[in-house]
């Protein structure tokens, strides 16, 4: 259990306990909640004991209930219990940026965060009786496809923890057959730092086609501050393109140049409509699972 | 006050104050730390990292430059000269009546002793004045006032006359004592002559003279009751017998009495000379303690028996020491003034620097810890 926990797999209880007011929802169609347990008829228009909740950007308009509109003059939205099965696919890049750590943590790399995120969603999934898969792309890809029980949890946490962060995302040629096993109505989580254009591509194409997509964009502490002075040489462990440079001197520019990057990013992912959030390395790992699945959770980015 | 260096010439060593700054500007041009770091396209700008001395180094590159400094400055021994004029200082010759002087605070009142005590101790009258005077010239501060005061007759003087560097206020007091007899006067010889010995006639000679100026030689003839022991007063014997003096007076003489025999017995030529004859026919050498004279009262190999100073010869073959001009009256040897730039005692500064070098380095290295070499 002790390469477990150095993995990041095991959760502390005070994480466990944070975890506990948190509900893994898609969006998709407002008829998919949490399942697995409660066995109801399906419904057709004219639905009687749906439950109406808010509108949210991306809710499809006949699911509007023009009635209550009438009445209230709000939106709203039926929302009626169907069985669906919910299919939680957990999207790791393994590539060897994410085997950065900050120097203040040197032990706490992205791929160990995203082990954590990965292990938390595993909870709430097992929690809520859905059905999870993991999958590990990098140099080498492992994949546990999706299945629901704590047997699965298990194979699944193995799995992650003989994950090692080296080499870059396959194209996607080579991706094509991975992504295409996902089920059309997967609620896929991609756990990266969304660096690589060509893997952001992908993720976006999956969207497109019609999966539910969510992304938790994992920085460093260091790529949020730039702490660094003095003279220094970056390495970028992908490429192994080296550059020379004044830490203090190029601070500035870089947070500008980073900062106009992510909200590029963002900008791109809200139009395919994925869900995206920043989580930093420093930060608990129920931060962002908070803005995606917490009570507040509206879907905005 | 002062401070001075005694080996300016080790100031040369500053030029090691190169060795920190060029320690200091090697060192940027290592190779600089390693981060990996994915967000690199995003890094642009000048690839050359910017020369900019970091404060940090600065402080430890000033502690290094001082530290040289300091260790340079330590080779040219530095020392403090104490110039301040303090108070003036009234030395008085031992002898004079402190009882008549007006002493009071505003000076500092010492003997002319060995060691300047005040005056409230007890010193021997006979000092060598002049040596002393000289020293306390030399020792004081070049701006302190000095007085002297001294007796009418003063003794203890030598050939030299006396200059000093500063203008001393020279009081003669009356005299009120008689001073002590200088070393050497009234001296008391005896005489051993055999009655028919050739040279009896030169010393009976030398003798008259002796006793006709009794002021200049000072001399006292005793007569010698018994031979074979030596009265306690006696100073000098004139052995003048064919015979060998008898082993009490040889005793006599190795314990410093002096013992003048004039015999043909033969001196060894490797003895010390006390005189040697003009001619280099005769001398005079310490044997044994005996002062032999190695030609007998001839005229062939002691010329100077003719001479007119003879009783005087002979007188300063017995006598011990020379009378040096000692005694003179105070008023006509006023010291002068000449300039002399005496090196005035100072302390050495020497165990301060060491102990500021030992903080430096301290310093320097609890700067230096943690750093990269």
């Amino acid at each position: 259990m002790a390469d477990l926990a150095d993995a990041g797999l095991l959760l502390d209880p005070a994480l466990r306990a944070r975890l506990a007011d948190l509900v893994i929802r898609s969006r998709r169609t407002p008829s998919a909640t949490r399942l697995g347990q409660q066995a109801s008829r399906s419904r057709g228009a004219g639905l009687e004991f749906a439950q109406y909740r808010g509108y949210e950007p991306g809710d499809e308009p006949r699911q509007i209930d023009w009635k209550l509109y009438a009445r209230s003059d709000r939106l709203f939205v039926r929302e009626a219990e169907r069985e669906s099965p919910l299919s939680l696919w957990l999207l790791l890049d393994a590539s060897a940026s994410m085997g950065q750590a900050d120097a203040a943590r040197p032990g706490w790399t992205r791929l160990h965060a995203a082990r954590q995120l990965a292990a938390c969603c595993i909870e709430l999934a097992l929690r809520q009786g859905d059905a999870f898969g993991v999958s590990a792309i990098g140099d080498a890809q492992a994949t546990v496809p999706p299945a629901a029980g704590s047997r699965q949890r298990d194979r699944c946490l193995l799995a992650l923890r003989d994950v090692v962060a080296a080499g870059r995302w396959p194209a996607a040629e080579t991706m094509a057959p991975l992504l295409q096993r996902i089920p059309a109505d997967a609620l896929v989580l991609w756990l990266s730092d969304a660096f690589d254009a060509d893997a952001e591509a992908q993720v976006l194409r999956l969207a497109q086609a019609g999966r539910e997509v969510m992304v938790v964009q994992i920085l460093t502490a260091e790529e949020r501050d730039f702490p660094f002075t003095g003279p220094h040489r970056f390495r970028d462990p992908e490429t192994g393109e080296l550059w020379d440079g004044d830490g203090a001197s190029v601070r500035s520019g870089f947070l500008a140049r980073f900062d106009a990057a992510r909200r590029a990013q963002a900008a791109r992912m809200a139009a395919a409509g994925v869900r995206r959030v920043e989580h930093f390395i420093d930060q608990p790992a129920d931060a962002p699972l908070r803005t995606l699945f917490g009570a507040s959770a509206t879907g905005a980015r | 006050m002062s401070v001075g260096l005694l080996a300016p010439a080790a100031l040369a060593a500053l030029a090691a104050l190169l060795l920190p700054l060029l320690l200091h500007l090697y060192r940027r041009r290592q190779p600089p730390r390693l981060v990996d770091f994915a967000a690199l396209r995003w890094l642009q700008g000048p690839q050359r990292p910017r020369r900019r001395v970091e404060l940090r180094d600065r402080r430890l590159l000033a502690t290094r430059l001082l530290l040289v400094a300091l260790g340079a400055l330590l080779l040219a021994q530095p020392e403090f000269r104490d110039q301040r004029a303090g108070k003036p200082w009234v030395a008085v010759s031992p002898g004079v009546d402190t009882g008549a002087l007006a002493i009071d605070g505003d000076a500092e009142w010492r003997w002319l002793a060995p060691g300047f005590p005040p005056l409230e101790q007890t010193v021997d009258r006979a000092q060598p004045l002049a040596s002393l005077i000289r020293q306390l010239d030399a020792t004081l501060p070049p701006a302190t006032a000095l007085s002297l005061v001294v007796p009418e007759r003063i003794d203890g003087l030598d050939g030299g006359a006396l200059v000093l560097s500063r203008a001393v206020d020279w009081r003669v007091v009356p005299m009120e004592h008689t001073p002590a007899p200088p070393p050497g006067a009234a001296l008391r010889v005896a005489l051993e002559i055999d009655e028919g010995h050739p040279g009896k006639r030169y010393l009976d000679a030398v003798v008259a003279a002796w006793r006709a100026n009794p002021g200049a030689a000072d001399v006292f003839v005793v007569e010698l009751d018994d031979p074979t022991s030596v009265p306690a007063e006696l100073d000098a014997l004139v052995w003048l017998r064919e015979s060998q003096p008898p082993p009490a007076l040889r005793e006599w003489a190795k314990r410093g009495g002096a013992l003048l025999r004039i015999d043909d017995a033969p001196v060894d030529a490797d003895a010390a000379v006390l005189w040697r004859s003009t001619l280099g026919t005769a001398s005079l050498r310490l044997v044994d303690g005996e002062r032999r004279l190695d030609c007998g009262f001839a005229l062939h190999c002691l010329p100077e028996l003719h001479d007119a100073a003879f009783p005087a010869l002979l007188r300063s073959w017995l006598a011990d020491t020379p009378m040096p001009p000692a005694r003179a009256f105070a008023a006509q040897v006023a010291p002068t003034t000449a300039a002399f730039d005496w090196t005035l005692p100072s302390r050495s500064l020497d165990a301060w620097l060491v102990v500021l070098i030992a903080l430096l380095f301290g310093l320097e290295r609890w700067l230096a810890g943690g750093r990269r070499p």
